[in-house]
């Protein structure tokens, strides 16, 4: 039934969905502020390998999923440490932490796999879960999806309406004027790192805690990078982060139901053996996996090159250093 | 009456690496008072002023604000002791609004949330919330006192050039400071629009605020200040009142009339045109106009001087003729060809040679070799290796070392070992002009080729500009110094505003006079100065009319 | 009493600084991984002497590491080059898969003799790798279009085309699993003199020579080196920032190409949906190392390749995860970058009196 179908994709899609934007809202912190983060896939990994280990031992999924955070947390400091306060190449130190986490977790957690925890559980919001279509998707859902959706306004508000939030802000764009008017550049960029290590973490920790809730080495499968691309694809905005983590989540949900989909056209359409191939590779779901990345190239371009440089989206000091006394 | 100054700047003193920015300067500016402070690019203005404003931290010298001494280690500092700085390159965040811009650092909380519940709560309060509106009102209010006309809500770019400088200016209205820098205020404004900013800051001064204004136009120092002090080199030539003054004065004072060098010139044979280039127009980053409608000729054995302060033109002048960047108007000939928007190659070829003003952005590789720096326009010459697969490196080598060797470039052990910016500022100048000059260019751009270099290297830099002139390429020299332009040229040409403004030649050349072009005195003498001796002049002479970017002799 | 920590630019470099600091991160990193391998309560002395003693003194893992070391060696190329240029290739992974892909197909279709049908792959393999690597550096060259996250968000696509590629049209073979038809035996790189290690070898060494040739000895290498350097000042010498950007990636993403189609025609013997070495990144490691030669380069691309056989003893040996060298991997850069920093700072720390005036930095100049 097409309603059923339907139902289950969306289910699969707002599941899929809040790894991506946890990761991507600390992610946009981060880089509001002036700081690529590149590790957050490493930072994923360590918060969930912490969180399932504190899981496993304590019983408790809250505790396991706080020291997710903390985790992530220590990690991006260590990158606020390198790129900050040594000016280091920031791309370089992020794949570095990447290189880090992966390697770490894998090699700590060889002998945690199969262990069996007991995770977060659905939590049912009562009358709305009984809404068609999409009452089951948003309305039975774990704590920390819970937690992510409620994130998106929180974090919005942070930036757009609290004095905290416009100074992240001008440390990203104009490092140089914000320091003229009194803003301690350095604070505000360690802490929009750490806080951005923190989501980071906590995606990770929902990835074993809530969503697949077992552990296995490497089990983010490339979600940090995608929630990197989100960000540019979501121009650095929390609420387009949540529509981009959504369509991408799509995406995702699509690739494992793709026996379920023919969207090809029936025989007797005219011009139906040309097309066919086409949308037969169009819609296949591997190749739909590409396309997060392909909008977020093209996405990137257009801002590049159609923007007047003071409109454009990017963060103006996005990747610089910033020193007080050099020209 | 005597009023114990309220800013007192004693003994400061600041090196950087190589250059000594301020050389023990004493500075003091009273309550109410617009003091001008005068000097050519380089003098120690700006540095004087991030010293004020805590950006920088001075080597020596104290700073006394209403008798107390003041440790400023960061522009918060500043602030809090009420000393405001508007800048010359704006500090906005283009995509924020115009009250975002202004309070920010602030920590304003909004209105709902003002306590007064003890300071724990009010910081938290102060830091996760946004108070815009009580800020727009009092940005209005301050706005329409002093006769500015902005938005308080408007996003940064939408506004023009003169609203975003008041917004500048609100930035430190906003939060009362009894100190108000303003550097170069009036380099992006209109006529009118500067009109305007001197009543605010008049208006400002009645109050009590004391206003430190920075410029390098004479008929600025004129309309507003009341007294000035003017920095030269580092240091302060004198303090006077500006009624006490007239504009050659003030011009001697910010010049200088040392002549160091006793330069040897020979009468030359002067040739053909090399260079044509009409009606250049350009425009900066910002979009601002900086050349309006440049004729330039020189002729083969020609050096043709252009004298001006730094901002006026110069840069973008240099760079079209030498081949950097387009001209948005304008046509560009080379010895009869048309090279008006051609690439930096085609001029390269077209035996164009370029000496940059600033040298270690545009004229060298810092960290590649002395060899690579000596031979990076000609590399591609047949006597390299151009036929073949392979670069010649040995006679790359040879090359190199025979420039080092001719220029007496020092240091200079290995020109393979040895990078560009091991060498010192004079040595590593010498190297660009040896291979600018070594490749016996038709046209030879050098802007400012002697500015910080040691006095042994200047001798030897102007010396090999005359011995190329002997030669018969056409040299078009810019400088800020005023002794170097009329020593080496054969005409002289002023530059302000992005025009000619004034044509001599060294032997009538009136060194009062040009130096006042160079200021804008030479602009204001036609709309009637105030300075009685200009008035005079003015009536005598029919004007500069006469004189303005001819060129066609 | 202050403490007072001085940040001070260097003027000059002492070269023991230079030369000593593969060295150093080399040490410091085996030393931190070292807590690792005693938090699993393995001896790291034991470790370690499998790792690299084992490995060199054993015939077996001498050839296993030489022919670990062909892929390593020729990615480092494909990032070391553009860097060179002062861009950063990350997408080295995608186009090495794309040119395996590329090559195997080639490989799969084309009937020639061997001497034919190999450098005929091989060509295939630079051709579709380079074009990888050519859009990228278009829309740098072009638009000033950031290339770090351009050809990182392409490798991504290159390893979903490959899953499609592989499961799809080109899936062959016996049965329906992920991974392409046998090549035949015209398609396989030989093997050298019965040592066990296949003619890729070859391919890489000479790679480095072109490379080193290239950057020392031509006119392209000559303005590579001066773009890389000072982009500003190239352009108003009258070189092309254009060309070089492109040509560097065009000629890395070559090699990259080179070192997949090496795997899979002289190791892997088909392409498989599996396989992703992850080659791409640990070349930005190799890149970095080598950072002032092809020469080094290559040795940095052996010293790889020795610490991933060595890690792959390591774990037969004594259980250890293989994961290991990853960690080791990222420690020597954590500490490159910890040693960039010394190299162009000094910092003094000491003790202040008085309270007054910081001591001045010494960067900075007037306006």
């Amino acid at each position: 039934m097409a309603t059923s179908f339907v139902a289950g994709l969306l289910n699969a899609t707002v599941a899929a969905s809040t790894v991506l934007i946890f990761a991507a809202l600390g992610e946009v912190i981060a880089e509001r502020a002036g700081i690529l983060n590149l590790g957050v896939e490493g930072m994923m990994l360590t918060g969930a390998l912490g969180g399932f280990i504190t899981a496993v031992v304590t019983g408790s999924y809250w505790l396991g999923f706080l020291v997710g955070i903390v985790l992530g947390m220590v990690m991006a400091f260590l990158h606020a440490f390198l790129c900050i306060t040594l000016k280091s190449n920031q791309v370089i130190s992020g794949v570095m932490l990447t290189l880090l986490g992966t390697g770490l977790t894998t090699f700590f957690g060889q002998q945690w796999v199969g262990e069996q925890i007991e995770g977060f559980p659905q939590v049912t919001i009562p009358l709305l879960v009984d809404l068609p279509v999409v009452g089951e998707a948003f309305f039975r859902s774990t704590a920390t999806d819970y937690l992510a959706l409620a994130l998106v306004p929180i974090v919005w508000y942070f930036l757009f309406r609290t004095n905290l939030g416009l100074e992240t802000i001008s440390v990203g764009e104009d490092p140089e004027m914000a320091d003229t008017m009194g803003v301690d550049v350095f604070k505000m960029r360690y802490l929009a790192v750490i806080i951005g290590g923190g989501f980071a973490g906590a995606a990770g920790a929902h990835l074993s805690l809530a969503y697949l809730q077992l552990w296995v080495p490497g089990m983010s499968a490339g979600r940090g990078w995608i929630a990197v691309a989100l960000v540019i694809f979501a121009q650095w905005r929390p609420e387009r982060v949540l529509i981009g983590a959504y369509i991408f989540g799509l995406l995702d949900a699509l690739q494992l139901r793709s026996q379920s989909l023919d969207l090809t056209l029936g025989p007797g359409t005219p011009l139906a053996e040309v097309f066919n191939p086409i949308l037969e590779f169009v819609f296949h779901p591997t190749i739909m996996a590409t396309y997060p990345y392909l909008a977020t190239i093209l996405v990137l371009s257009y801002a590049v090159i159609r923007t007047k440089s003071d409109q454009l989206a990017v963060p103006s000091a996005l990747l610089q250093s910033y020193s007080r006394e050099t020209d | 009456m005597t009023e114990a100054p309220f800013l007192r700047m004693e003994e400061i003193h600041k090196e950087f690496p190589g250059v000594v920015a301020n050389d023990r300067v004493d500075f003091s500016v009273r309550r109410g008072e617009i003091h001008g402070l005068l000097g050519e690019n380089g003098a120690g203005k700006s540095t004087l002023m991030k010293i004020l404003y805590g950006l920088y931290s001075p080597d020596g010298g104290d700073i006394w604000l209403d008798g107390t001494r003041l440790d400023l280690e960061s522009p918060q500092d500043a602030i809090d002791a009420g000393i405001g700085m508007v800048h010359q390159h704006f500090m906005l965040i283009p995509r924020l609004s115009v009250t975002e811009n202004v309070v920010l650092g602030e920590r304003e909380p909004a209105g709902r949330f003002r306590t007064s519940m003890g300071s724990l709560l009010d910081g938290l309060v102060s830091r996760f919330s946004l108070g815009l509106e009580e800020p727009a009102d009092r940005i209005r209010d301050l706005a329409g006192q002093y006769g500015f006309d902005v938005d308080p809500t408007a996003k940064i770019w939408q506004l023009d050039v003169g609203q975003q400088q008041r917004v500048e200016i609100l930035k430190a209205l906003y939060r009362d400071v009894d100190l108000l820098i303003l550097d170069e205020p009036t380099a992006v404004l209109t006529p009118n629009e500067a009109e305007r900013l001197f009543e605010s800051l008049e208006r400002l001064a009645e109050e009590g605020i004391a206003i430190i204004f920075i410029t390098h136009k004479l008929k600025e120092i004129d309309a507003i200040t009341d007294r000035v002090t003017v920095l030269r080199e580092g240091a302060k030539v004198g303090t006077v009142d500006t009624a006490d003054v007239t504009r050659e004065d003030l011009a001697e004072m910010m010049v200088g009339r040392e002549v160091l060098f006793d330069l040897e010139k020979d009468p030359v044979e002067i040739g053909d045109p090399v260079l044509q280039a009409r009606g250049l127009r350009a425009r900066d980053q910002r979009d601002i106009e900086v050349l309006a409608g440049v004729d330039l000729t020189v002729r083969a054995g020609e050096v043709v001087g252009i004298a001006g302060v730094s901002g006026n033109g110069q840069k973008q002048l240099a760079e079209l003729v030498a081949g950097l960047g387009d001209p948005t108007d304008g046509t560009i000939e080379l010895m009869g060809t048309d090279l008006t928007g051609a690439s930096p190659r085609e001029f390269v070829d077209h035996d164009v040679s370029f000496v940059p003003e600033d040298r270690l952005r545009y004229g060298c590789a810092a960290d590649l070799s002395v060899m690579h720096n000596a031979t990076m326009k000609d590399f591609r010459q047949a006597r390299f290796g151009a036929n073949r697969p392979f670069l010649d490196y040995g006679e790359l080598r040879e090359y190199a070392e025979t420039l080092v060797e001719e220029f007496d470039v020092r240091g200079v052990q290995d020109v393979r070992a040895v990078t560009a910016g091991d060498l010192s500022g004079g040595n590593l100048q010498k190297l660009i002009l040896a291979r600018e000059i070594y490749r016996d260019p038709d046209l030879l751009v050098a802007n400012q080729p002697t500015r910080g270099v040691d006095v042994g290297a200047i001798e030897f830099i102007r010396e090999s500009i005359l011995e190329q002139r002997e030669r018969g390429t056409g040299v078009v020299l810019i400088s800020e110094d005023l002794d170097e332009i009329v020593d080496l040229s054969d005409r002289i040409l002023v530059i302000y505003e992005g025009e000619f403004v004034h044509e001599t030649t060294p032997e009538e050349a009136d060194r009062e006079r040009v130096g006042l072009a160079m200021t804008g005195g030479e602009a204001a003498a036609t709309d009637g100065g105030r300075d009685p001796i200009d008035a005079g002049r003015a009536a005598t002479d029919g004007g500069g009319a006469a004189d303005r970017g001819a060129d066609g002799r | 009493m202050n403490l007072a920590v001085d940040v001070q630019a260097r003027e000059n470099v002492p070269p023991w600084l230079v030369y000593g600091t593969p060295v150093f991160t080399v040490i410091a990193a085996l030393a931190v991984s070292a807590v690792a391998l005693v938090a699993l309560e393995v001896s790291p002395i034991e470790a370690y002497s499998v790792m690299f003693v084992e490995t060199v003194t054993d015939p077996f893992g001498i050839a296993e590491t030489l022919k670990k070391a062909v892929p390593l060696v020729l990615t480092g190329l494909a990032v070391y080059l553009p860097l060179k240029a002062g861009l950063w290739n990350i997408g080295a992974e995608g186009q090495l898969i794309l040119g395996g892909i590329a090559g195997t197909w080639v490989g799969l279709n084309v009937s020639l003799p061997w001497f034919a049908l190999l450098p005929l792959m091989f060509l295939g393999a630079s051709l579709a790798a380079a074009f990888w690597a050519a859009v990228p550096a278009w829309l740098r060259a072009k638009w000033d279009i950031n290339e770090i996250i351009t050809t990182l968000l392409l490798t991504f696509v290159a390893l979903n085309l490959k899953n499609y590629l592989i499961r799809g049209p080109m899936q062959g073979g016996t049965g329906t699993f992920p991974q392409t038809a046998r090549l035949p035996e015209a398609a396989r790189i030989p093997e050298l003199f019965s040592t066990g290690v296949h003619a890729g070898v070859l391919v890489a060494l000479v790679m480095v020579g072109v490379t080193w040739v290239l950057l020392q000895k031509t006119r392209l290498g000559y303005e590579i080196t001066f773009v890389g350097s000072n982009h500003e000042a190239a352009t108003q010498a009258g070189m092309s920032k254009y060309k070089v950007y492109l040509l560097v990636f065009v000629l890395g993403g070559a090699f990259a190409g080179m070192a997949g189609i090496s795997e899979i025609a002289g190791i892997q013997g088909r392409f498989r949906a599996g396989f992703e070495p992850g080659y791409g990144f640990t070349a930005i490691v190799i890149a970095l190392l080598g950072r002032n030669g092809a020469l080094k380069v290559l040795l940095a691309g052996l010293f790889f390749a020795l610490i991933t056989v060595g890690g792959t003893s390591m774990e037969v040996a004594l259980g250890i995860p293989a994961a290991l060298t990853e960690v080791i991997q990222a420690l020597i850069i954590l500490f490159l970058i910890t040693a960039e920093f010394f190299k162009n700072y000094r910092v003094s720390v000491g003790l202040e009196r008085d309270t007054s005036s910081t001591p001045a930095s010494a960067t900075g100049g007037d306006a």
